[in-house]
């Protein structure tokens, strides 16, 4: 392969906007992806069984999909399971569209609140990167949030629906925080691309290309701008030159077939997973613990955002299954740290709408709510378009035991070792969960629910993979510095929620892209230094 | 009344009275019973053909067992005293079959435009949901700025 300027390894959300920022050069750019380009007209939306979808090509977990793309994951040791999607776009071809920001007070959380630690960067650091990514992605809301500094040029939100404003009335009974969701989800016309529909099931790809997965977003205007995409490109490790310096990549195509591709710069946006698994694998003679990990924080730390969920069961048809499933309203009424309630940091409440016809039926056949015989049909009806639920995405803290190490026997198909997840639950995350669960429940009482039920941490949730090469100005505490360039590896960079040093409560795209668009920025400024 | 293809008759008989009485129609005759699915088709899509006659070889033997009758030569309070009785000796199977009968009822079309709902894919046609009441956020913004300023 010929010599590039920059190699990007990912094609998910954050390695599309270094991507296209880079573009913006005159540099050369390789992006290897081990996945493919999906094709919207496959998407589940498309055909009736969409909701059977879920449950093997378009799952969120890696060990149940098994494509081509995936690799295995070993989380038997975690009570959360891995979900991630391979492909161009990345996780954001699966994700909700959810698009909440970081609070200014999530990078200060040593300061505050007396644990974890403090990020080199701040939210106001972020703040145009943020205003950028906004602009590329195509972001609905609304302005006026108190739970946000100002946030400017969001299209119109996501319909609230029925059941929306009869949630809405139950947060305002209780004189709570909520307010629209901040979506990735274009609700008018956006540049070429159509408005949403309210299809429905966002998390398995939108086929209306209204959800801004990076695939209709960055990647067409990389693409234009010159960027080499190369997919179902499985890395195997980055390599390392005598004189300190990452050279480049040892992958495999398709067919098997190993290739070298040669770069001046290595950028990994991998995920919290990937990344790690990546550089534990890319071991040398100046790297035996894995590469720019001599301080032995490559892989630790890792945060899930613990999950909770709690259903409402409502008397009228409210039409609760229509609209963008995890895009809706939220609330940061117990975002912030009050030490009162027993446990420090906070979490969001995220509205979810209701299930589809089968997942309505088969879920309430499971948890005996809805009977086999003659009771089925009247049961059905009184849950379909019925159902609201409220996630609770708890913040979970920084412990250097919760790990992604190397599997001592798991590998995937080109026999490259598979990550092992190592995970608990802190006794912080256990209190905020069980807080969260009962606020929760007091909001579908208050909104009127007539049954609510209730359970938490849920398995199949560990979309957000954070905190596993975290950034810091301590190269002995961390593994990249304050724009993401590797303490001992000056061409090396990791742009994606790895290096996330607190988790916040929010999902992470909106922060892990701006965050990304930032560390292009930085390099763009220091390329000279970066590649001499 | 859809076939259920490729099965022997006697396994057909038993698969028709089975749907039935896990999902009969309902009292208003609106919602058709699961045995007008062809759940052995679907059951084929989802490469579970082999244990669908598994099961209903054994709720079979069952029968013989119980009544000394086969399954389908019994009176309805037989059969849902024997259905009753094989989902507790056969929890996981059975469940999972039941699972898989609700997924096909609930994706037939019949079935689909009987609960009120278009019996369509989503796209490209996409749903019509109000924007809502937005004046219902004026308390929330009356009560000002709820994040920590640093």
């Amino acid at each position: 392969m010929d010599y590039v300027d920059v190699l990007i390894i990912g094609a998910g959300a954050t390695g599309a906007a270094v991507a296209w920022s880079l573009s913006q050069s005159r540099l050369s750019i390789v992006c290897l992806e081990q996945g493919e380009t999906m094709d919207p007209a496959t998407y589940p939306s498309t055909t009736w069984q969409w909701e059977l979808a879920k449950l093997d090509r378009f799952n969120v977990s890696p060990n149940v999909r098994k494509l081509a793309a995936d690799y295995p994951i070993n989380d038997s040791e975690s009570p959360i399971a891995i979900a991630n999607f391979n492909g161009v776009g990345g996780s954001t071809i699966l994700f909700s569209g959810h698009f909440p920001r970081f609070h200014p007070s999530d990078f200060k959380v040593r300061t505050l609140d007396g644990v974890a630690d403090d990020w080199p960067i701040d939210y106001w650091k972020l703040e145009p990167f943020f205003a950028l990514n906004d602009q590329m992605m195509g972001v609905s809301g609304l302005g006026g949030d108190p739970a946000y500094p100002p946030i400017d040029n969001l299209l119109p939100p996501v319909p609230m629906g029925k059941m929306g404003e009869r949630l809405g009335t139950g947060f305002n009974r209780l004189g709570w925080h909520w307010w629209p969701s901040y979506a990735a989800i274009v609700t008018r016309p956006y540049r070429g691309r159509s408005p949403c529909i309210n299809l429905g099931p966002c998390n398995t790809g939108c086929a209306q290309g209204a959800k801004s997965s990076t695939d209709v977003t960055y990647w067409p205007l990389a693409l234009r701008n010159g960027v080499k995409l190369r997919t179902r490109a499985r890395v195997r490790e980055i390599t390392m030159s005598a004189s300190g310096r990452a050279t480049g990549a040892i992958y495999f195509d398709e067919s098997g077939a190993e290739h070298f591709q040669p770069a001046g710069i290595v950028i990994m946006a991998c995920n919290g997973v990937g990344t790690p698994r990546l550089l534990l694998n890319s071991r040398s003679p100046a790297f035996a613990e894995g590469l720019a990990n001599r301080s032995g924080q490559v892989g630790r730390n890792l945060m899930l955002h613990p999950l909770g969920y709690v259903e409402g069961r409502f008397e009228e048809q409210l039409d609760a299954h229509l609209g963008p499933q995890g895009s809706w309203i939220y609330s940061h009424q117990f975002y912030e740290t009050d030490a009162s309630r027993g446990f420090v940091r906070g979490y969001t409440l995220q509205g979810l709408r209701g299930p589809g016809p089968v997942e309505t039926a088969t879920s309430g056949f499971i948890r005996r709510e809805i009977p086999i015989g003659a009771g089925f049909h009247d049961a059905f009806s009184a849950r379909f378009g019925h159902l609201a639920g409220l996630s609770i995405i708890v913040e979970d803290l920084p412990e250097p035991h919760n790990t992604v190490t190397l599997d001592s026997d798991l590998v995937d198909a080109y026999g490259i070792p598979a990550p092992k997840i190592t995970y608990t639950l802190s006794e912080n995350s256990k209190r905020m969960l069980a807080h969260g669960l009962d606020r929760a429940k007091e909001v579908m009482q208050a909104a009127g629910a007539s049954s609510v039920a209730a359970f938490g941490p849920v398995r199949s949730t560990g979309w957000h993979l954070m905190g596993t090469a975290r950034m810091g100005h301590d190269p002995d505490l961390s593994v990249v510095n304050d724009w993401g360039q590797s303490h001992e590896v000056k061409n090396l960079f990791i742009a994606d929620s790895s290096v996330f040093v607190t988790s916040g409560g929010v999902n992470p795209v909106s922060t892990m892209q701006a965050l990304a668009l930032y560390i292009a920025d930085r390099i763009k400024q220091n390329i000279g230094t970066v590649l001499s | 009344m859809t076939a259920h293809t490729e099965l022997a008759d006697t396994h057909q008989t038993m698969l028709r009275i089975l749907l039935d009485h896990l999902i009969p129609q309902d009292a208003r005759g609106r919602r058709p019973s699961a045995a007008t699915i062809d759940f052995a088709k679907f059951s084929r899509e989802q490469a579970y053909a082999s244990q669908m006659i598994h099961l209903l070889k054994a709720l079979a033997q069952l029968a013989q067992n119980r009544f000394n009758a086969s399954f389908q030569d019994l009176d309805n309070e037989q059969q849902s005293a024997l259905i009753a009785d094989f989902q507790r000796k056969n929890r996981r199977a059975f469940t999972d079959f039941v699972i898989r009968v609700i997924q096909c009822y609930c994706l037939d079309a019949s079935v689909l435009g009987a609960l009120g709902h278009d019996p369509r894919p989503p796209f490209p046609e996409g749903y019509t949901v109000a924007d809502g009441d937005w004046c219902l956020l004026e308390p929330v913004f009356e009560r000002g700025q709820c994040f920590r300023p640093c």
